[in-house]
């Protein structure tokens, strides 16, 4: 009985540090925010850069600096999809916009 | 996530994949366009006259233009015309003044501009002339958004009051690429919105956006710089691009970028034979 307490008490203490070891690094998060800043930037050079992807992406850099890369991780993940979605449209309006010019 | 990330670009696909039907880019012919732009809303609105575009929002709902006739009894933007004067007339630290950088003493030019300029094949609306003024005389340049430079080119515009504009979009494959691009960002959908200029101003034109209605893009320019109530103060074409931008979930781009300047190109010389009618006064 006592054995087991021991265990299941030293486990309580330690799942919290073993969580935090499998959570993203530093260098994780840091990729994610490369990632993110590369799309967001032919985004930009197509003229179609939203909001919500300049938004995240600053809040994946806050959350960098305080060393929460979980955040990081996260944040700059939803920048590069929103920017993906952003070049994919901005691909398609290439060809599209012609459809809207009154003729 | 990934999986997140999956379904999102699944949907992205969803919504503009069976959009491919697009059609053949048509020659560059920005008079064809000028025909077929003013004619559009000719027809749709018979009756709007041509020369009434200028005023905007106000052909389209009784209530504004009641409010709007009574505001410019006392124009808001007069104070703004009064120092934009001073500004203009006030000599520079070398002795030179703004007069100096543009033909007939910048009277009576707003009509002309933005203008293509083969030396740099680039671009020029008034507001960049301006800093360009500035510059060439060792002054710093002004916001191209508000304050001085909003005021300057409203006493700039209001002594082309009256004159039909006149773009020139010269037989040049620059001005003409300048143009086109002009053309296609004003009709390409962009921001998280998926909304296109042409969206608001060009195909719901007239109608109520909640409590405000939508100008036509027809006449936009005439009147521009303007006092806006909303903004409370003076503001450019560039800062209603900016505005615009925002609305849909876009990051505008820099007020001298080249998607601006061309936007500003096409969109004024679709305004061309219209009389200039500014500064103006808006919601």
């Amino acid at each position: 009985m006592r054995k087991t307490l021991i265990a299941v008490s030293a486990m309580m203490v330690l799942v919290p540090f073993l969580a935090q070891a499998g959570g993203p690094s530093k260098a994780v998060a840091a990729k994610a925010i490369s990632n993110a800043a590369a799309r967001i930037k032919i985004a930009e050079g197509m003229n179609d850069q939203w909001l919500a992807t300049l938004a995240a992406f600053k809040a994946a850099k806050a959350a960098e600096a305080k060393g929460d890369f979980a955040l990081a991780q996260s944040k700059a993940m939803t920048a590069e999809t929103l920017a993906n979605l952003s070049i994919q449209q901005a691909t398609v309006q290439k060809k599209l916009w012609v459809n809207e010019v009154v003729k | 996530m990934k999986s997140i990330i999956m379904a999102l670009m699944g949907a992205s696909l969803a919504l503009f994949g069976p959009l491919a039907s697009a059609r053949a880019a048509a020659p560059i012919n920005p008079q064809a366009d000028l025909k077929a732009f003013q004619g559009y809303f000719l027809k749709r609105f018979p009756n709007v006259p041509l020369a009434a575009y200028v005023n905007g929002p106000y052909n389209f709902s009784k209530s504004e233009a009641d409010q709007w006739k009574q505001i410019m009894e006392f124009p808001p933007y007069q104070f703004a015309l009064d120092t934009g004067k001073s500004l203009f007339n006030a000599k520079f630290p070398n002795g030179k003044d703004y007069a100096s950088c543009f033909p007939n003493g910048g009277i009576g030019i707003a009509q002309n501009y933005p203008m293509f300029d083969a030396k740099t094949g680039r671009v020029v609306t008034l507001g960049i002339a301006v800093n360009r003024c500035r510059v060439a005389n060792g002054l710093k340049k002004l916001k191209l958004t508000t304050g001085p430079m909003a005021d300057i080119l409203a006493y700039m515009t209001s002594t082309s009051d009256g004159k039909k504009i006149n773009v020139v979009v010269p037989n040049n494959p620059k001005a003409l690429a300048a143009y086109q691009a002009g053309k296609e960002y004003f009709y390409s959908r962009r921001g998280q919105l998926n909304f296109s200029c042409a969206s608001c101003h060009v195909q719901e034109a007239g109608m109520h956006l909640r409590g405000n209605v939508l100008a036509p893009a027809l006449g936009m320019t005439a009147s521009f710089p303007l006092y806006r109530s909303k903004w409370g103060n003076m503001g450019t074409l560039v800062r209603r691009f900016i505005g615009c931008n925002k609305k849909v979930h876009s990051a505008p781009a820099k007020p001298d970028s080249a998607a601006y300047r061309d936007l500003a190109y096409f969109l004024t010389y679709m305004d061309n034979g219209l009389p200039v009618s500014g500064p103006g006064a808006r919601p």
